[in-house]
């Protein structure tokens, strides 16, 4: 099964709130080092083979500066994933980053 | 960039002006994408007046109108009177439209004229710098309300409900697929719908009320605060929880304004005709 081509991130819109590393479910993201134009950290793509292509990171995103390109095998199932993963569903999420 | 961004945005007023984190950018997602789904965005006519959330439409490549503080209803029905063709859609605040435009409010209702009416609930007066605000929670402690408020808070659906809208509906940015949803509905229906949607604002209500600033832990609130309910005779039962309910309230069908005002024309001009008799 393949996921994510890739994901897109607009280096002109990020703000580094890193709300898609919060509602990702796979542990795609991570924080990373490079800083967007609006100077904020940006996160980073790390685990890309993780990525099913629910498009919960897209649709979350504040800044609409986030992309996921799906690998060309994938948009109906990646269309089934974005149903099931709706937010109203019980998701078990990960610990809660407090500054 | 977002598809639906790279369609329907303003490219030369991004980035938005939003803080990091905020619940403002993904209400404009989810309000493209019903817009999207509904192919209707020559129709569109936004409106909004003053705080973060009138903010909304300015990025939307749609006709839009930036009025006063709480006026933006006033301006939006003589928009819809004009133009009965167009799709009127006003943002406003819980500041903007709970406390110094409540009353346009619930004359909008009273009139049921076909608009909608977002209200982006956050709790608390963002923009001027975190003053209380109508829909602050008892207890919370803001700039101007150091050691807790104790004004209990305004519910706008309830208000919406009582002053006579035909749709009444609430959503979060938490559930942003039932907010694309309802925003669907709220599109299609015929009389006035009012959208009340609670966002997170990490650095207002994140700081001051709830106790962190990062945006993570305000949309985990919203989650764990909000109970999507189906039935509205449930409503009561979990505000005794100490929770929010999220659903849609009612959605009835009754006369609308602007087609009422097109028969009433149409009778005086017949009576009129017939020799000047009312």
């Amino acid at each position: 099964m393949k996921g994510a081509e890739r994901i897109e991130i607009d280096r002109r819109y990020c703000k580094g709130c890193l709300l898609c590393q919060y509602v990702c479910k796979y542990e795609v993201f991570e924080p990373g080092q490079e800083r967007s134009a609006l100077d904020y950290l940006m996160p980073r793509p790390a685990k890309l083979e993780n990525c099913r292509v629910c498009l919960l990171c897209q649709t979350h995103c504040p800044d609409m500066a986030l992309v996921v390109v799906a690998g060309k095998n994938l948009t109906a199932e990646s269309a089934k994933n974005a149903e099931k993963n709706d937010s109203n569903s019980k998701i078990a999420h990960k610990k809660i980053v407090t500054l | 960039m977002n598809p639906l961004g790279e369609k329907y945005l303003r490219k030369d007023f991004l980035p938005f002006l939003f803080c990091p984190g905020c619940g403002d950018g993904m209400i404009v997602q989810a309000f493209l994408e019903a817009v999207d789904q509904l192919g209707i965005i020559d129709d569109l006519a936004l409106a909004a007046g003053i705080g973060c959330s009138a903010w909304i439409p300015v990025y939307i490549h749609a006709d839009v109108f930036k009025g006063l503080h709480g006026r933006a209803i006033p301006a939006a029905i003589g928009l819809k009177a004009t133009r009965p063709s167009r799709k009127v859609v006003v943002f406003t605040g819980d500041g903007d439209g709970l406390a110094i435009g409540g009353l346009h409010l619930l004359h909008a209702a009273r009139r049921n004229i076909e608009m909608t009416v977002v209200l982006v609930n956050n709790q608390i007066y963002a923009m001027t710098g975190g003053q209380v605000a109508p829909s602050t929670q008892v207890g919370s402690r803001t700039q101007t309300t150091p050691y807790g408020n104790l004004e209990k808070p305004l519910d706008g659906c309830k208000i919406a409900v009582a002053a006579g809208a035909t749709m009444v509906s609430r959503c979060s940015t938490a559930h942003l697929k039932t907010l694309s949803r309802t925003f669907k509905k709220a599109l299609t229906h015929k009389g006035f719908s009012f959208v009340e949607v609670l966002s997170q604002c990490p650095v207002q209500t994140g700081r001051y009320i709830l106790g962190s600033g990062a945006p993570q832990f305000n949309l985990q609130w919203l989650r764990d605060n909000c109970v999507p309910v189906d039935d509205p005779a449930k409503w009561g039962e979990i505000e005794a929880q100490g929770k929010i309910p999220l659903g849609d309230v009612l959605k009835i069908e009754k006369p609308e304004f602007m087609e009422e005002v097109k028969k009433m024309n149409q009778k005086v001009k017949e009576a009129w005709a017939k020799g000047g008799e009312r």
